[in-house]
């Protein structure tokens, strides 16, 4: 071979070991793009996985939270989570229990989800059993321990060996510490293999517990506050309705009164009328034998013996106490009549319509009524007008006076003196009520007129009477001043508008 | 600069001056690379430019007569690379304004490490372009030839000439282009 076909030779040889060369890198560089090319695709499937959980994690943790608000009641709020849950970590049986510190159950619910009903009754058997075989105190001591979510062995908080749900999370929800009573809330998620726990899914779970502990608390304070709300309302009702009976007791309690005085005062008369009549009948029968000789014979015979009876049955003194007891009697009947006609005001207690009315007559009635009252150790005292005429209802304004005069007496338990005065002041007529008695205390006398203050004993009177007669008083327009002194007396004024 | 730079500078000296003319610089300038070219690799720009003195010591030629007639060959080797909008574009005139707006952007899309040229345009009329070029490579000639390519692809007629340029001391070069 020539030189120069020797060279040409070198030259190919050199071009082609360059050429294979190049090549070479060529592949490598396309081995490198497709390895890269790998990679990336990998890369992109995680990153595309990575943020399909970040999304289901994310959509699990906002539906939570905006139906975790939603929801009316604890049950429900609970309900839901072990719903969602279970939903997204998808294999977990769930059960939620509450327990105090008597490891006593407040409450529980089970969770499992299944596409089959025999499966899903299948698990709630499962579920059951497990619940009655759980380690409540062992469940409760963990709890104390650790405040965060935390694996454990099944077995670890039951009283039997655990075959099918083998491990569980625990989910603290919340803890309410009610005086010495204290109560821990917690979600118990139930696994059959520990492959199906997703770590990262349990740290969404651990970071969705704060929001719901704060609904949860919530949500608890405001059923709370339903409860002394609702129980408000029993109160309210109730004290409403022994305002109505103390009411209808004291409208009892002063017709009992009336009752009581109209016996008294009807009896009397009627007592001695009767034994009047009995006496009379006495004498009829005295009077009947003395005459009975005019019967037996003719009278010109009777007449010695008709004489002599007049003298021995006494029958010029028979006929002087007969004129006496018919007397006596009709003042007795008499007097059960005006009795009868007073009590007829007070049938007419309901009419609301203010009438001319005389204030001396209804004072002077009312002293009538209440006089059995100040027989024995008392006095009445009284300066009244001719007559005194106001706009009111005499039923109610006889009431007033009546209370004010017992109680008046009752003030005076050592005896004493009732002043009842009424007097005309420019266009006012005045009564003014005054007893000798204890005196009612400084610091008593503005709550005289509240319902439901007294100062007797119980049983003794409802404290309603004056607040009854303020009421009464203020519709008749009247005003009242209460003058009081302890151990010397206490004075009522009263003024009213003179009706002209 | 690219690979295939190298790569159509071989075919260049080897169609024009035998596979020898090739060889023996290799020899001669003992490159970092052995002279072993592969299109999508980078290698070193002096590696080029030593290429390119060695050949116009060699030829006697100005470096920017053997870059403008090697830009007109390379035209015609990137041109099947181009993206179609490009290969469909209706005149020089719209080509020319697609280099920087859309050739050599697919370029840096594909090639992250590429380095390219910037243009700008001026004096946009039927009759004229000035094409305004600004590299630390100063490949103005290169540009020219790649120009004249493009025209011939296109089968228009241009002339073109520089008013500024980087080799002049001026910051950028005026490459005017003539539509004749
Ligand atoms: C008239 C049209 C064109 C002109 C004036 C032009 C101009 C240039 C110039 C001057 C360079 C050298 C680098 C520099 O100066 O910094 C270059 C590089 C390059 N051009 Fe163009 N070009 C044109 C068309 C094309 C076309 C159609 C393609 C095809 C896709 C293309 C792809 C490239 C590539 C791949 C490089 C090498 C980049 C590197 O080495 O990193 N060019 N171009």
């Amino acid at each position: 071979m020539s030189e120069e076909a020797q060279n040409k030779v070198d030259v190919l040889e050199r071009a082609l070991k360059r050429e294979r060369a190049a090549r070479k890198l060529a592949e490598m560089q396309l081995e490198n793009y497709t390895r890269e090319l790998l990679e990336q695709e990998v890369l992109n499937d995680e990153t595309r996985m990575e943020v399909e959980n970040q999304q289901t994690q994310l959509s699990f943790l906002t539906g939570l939270l905006a139906e975790t608000w939603s929801k009316p009641t604890l049950n429900k709020i609970v309900e839901n989570y072990l719903e969602r849950t279970c939903a997204f970590l998808s294999k977990p049986d769930n059960l939620f229990i509450e327990l105090d510190n008597q490891c006593n159950y407040g409450q529980f619910q089970y969770y499992t989800q299944s596409s089959t009903e025999s499966e899903i009754n299948e698990h709630l058997q499962l579920l059951k059993s497990f619940l009655a075989q759980l380690d409540r105190e062992k469940l409760y001591d963990l709890l104390q321990q650790e405040q965060e979510t935390q694996l454990i062995d099944t077995n670890e908080i039951s009283n039997e060996t655990q075959d099918f749900y083998q491990f569980c999370v625990m989910v603290p929800l919340y803890t309410l510490a009610l005086e010495d009573k204290k109560t821990v809330g917690v979600a118990v998620l139930l696994y059959q293999d520990q492959q199906d726990i997703n770590i990262t899914k349990l740290q969404t779970l651990e970071s969705s517990r704060s929001m719901l502990s704060i609904a949860i608390e919530r949500k608890r304070a405001e059923e709370e506050l339903q409860q002394q709300l609702i129980n408000l309302e029993e109160t309210n009702k109730v004290l409403e309705q022994t305002q109505l009976q103390l009411v209808g007791q004291e409208k009892l309690a002063s017709l009992g009164f009336l009752a009581a005085g109209v016996a008294h005062e009807i009896n009397n008369p009627v007592g001695f009328v009767l034994s009047n009549l009995d006496t009379m009948a006495d004498y009829i029968k005295d009077i009947k034998s003395a005459l009975q000789p005019l019967a037996d014979e003719p009278s010109s015979t009777s007449l010695p013996q008709l004489s002599k009876n007049y003298e021995e049955y006494e029958l010029p003194f028979l006929f002087e106490d007969s004129d006496e007891i018919l007397k006596s009697s009709v003042e007795g009947l008499e007097r059960v009549k005006a009795i009868v006609a007073d009590l007829s005001t007070f049938s007419r207690m309901e009419n609301d319509e203010l009438e001319p009315i005389d204030v001396t007559k209804v004072i002077n009635k009312s002293l009538n009524m209440v006089s059995n009252e100040f027989k024995y150790k008392h006095h009445i005292e009284t300066d009244l007008l001719e007559s005194a005429t106001i706009l009111g209802i005499e039923s109610k304004l006889q009431q007033v006076f009546i209370n004010l005069f017992v109680n008046a007496k009752q003030a005076m338990a050592e005896g004493g003196t009732l002043y009842v005065r009424c007097y005309r002041e420019r266009t006012k007529i005045m009564v003014r009520v005054k007893d000798e008695g204890k005196g009612i205390p400084h610091e008593n006398i503005k709550e005289i007129f509240t319902p439901f203050f007294t100062t007797k004993a119980p049983g003794e009177g409802t404290g309603l009477g004056l607040s009854i007669s303020y009421s009464i008083l203020q519709q008749h327009n009247a005003k009242v001043e209460v003058l009081s002194e302890p151990n010397k007396g206490t004075e009522f004024v009263i003024s009213f508008f003179e009706f002209f | 600069m690219k690979g295939s730079v190298f790569n159509a500078l071989q075919e260049f000296v080897e169609t024009n001056h035998g596979l020898e003319a090739w060889d023996t610089m290799l020899n001669t300038l003992d490159l970092p690379s052995q002279g072993i070219y592969t299109s999508s690799i980078k290698y070193d720009d002096s590696e080029m430019f030593s290429i390119v003195t060695y050949y116009c010591e060699a030829l006697n030629v100005p470096a920017s007569d053997l870059l403008r007639t090697f830009g007109e060959f390379l035209f015609s080797k990137l041109m099947p690379m181009a993206p179609s909008e490009a290969k469909k574009a209706p005149s020089l005139h719209a080509f020319l304004y697609m280099v920087d707006n859309l050739i050599h952007v697919e370029v840096k899309k594909i090639y992250a490490d590429s380095n390219l040229p910037e243009f700008d345009y001026k004096d946009q009329s039927d009759q004229h372009l000035t094409m305004i070029y600004n590299s630390e490579r100063k490949l103005c000639h290169l540009s020219e030839g790649l120009i004249l390519g493009a025209a011939k692809h296109f089968g228009e007629e241009v002339s073109i000439s520089q008013s500024k340029c980087l080799h002049e001391g001026d910051d950028a070069c005026h490459i005017e282009v003539r539509f004749l």
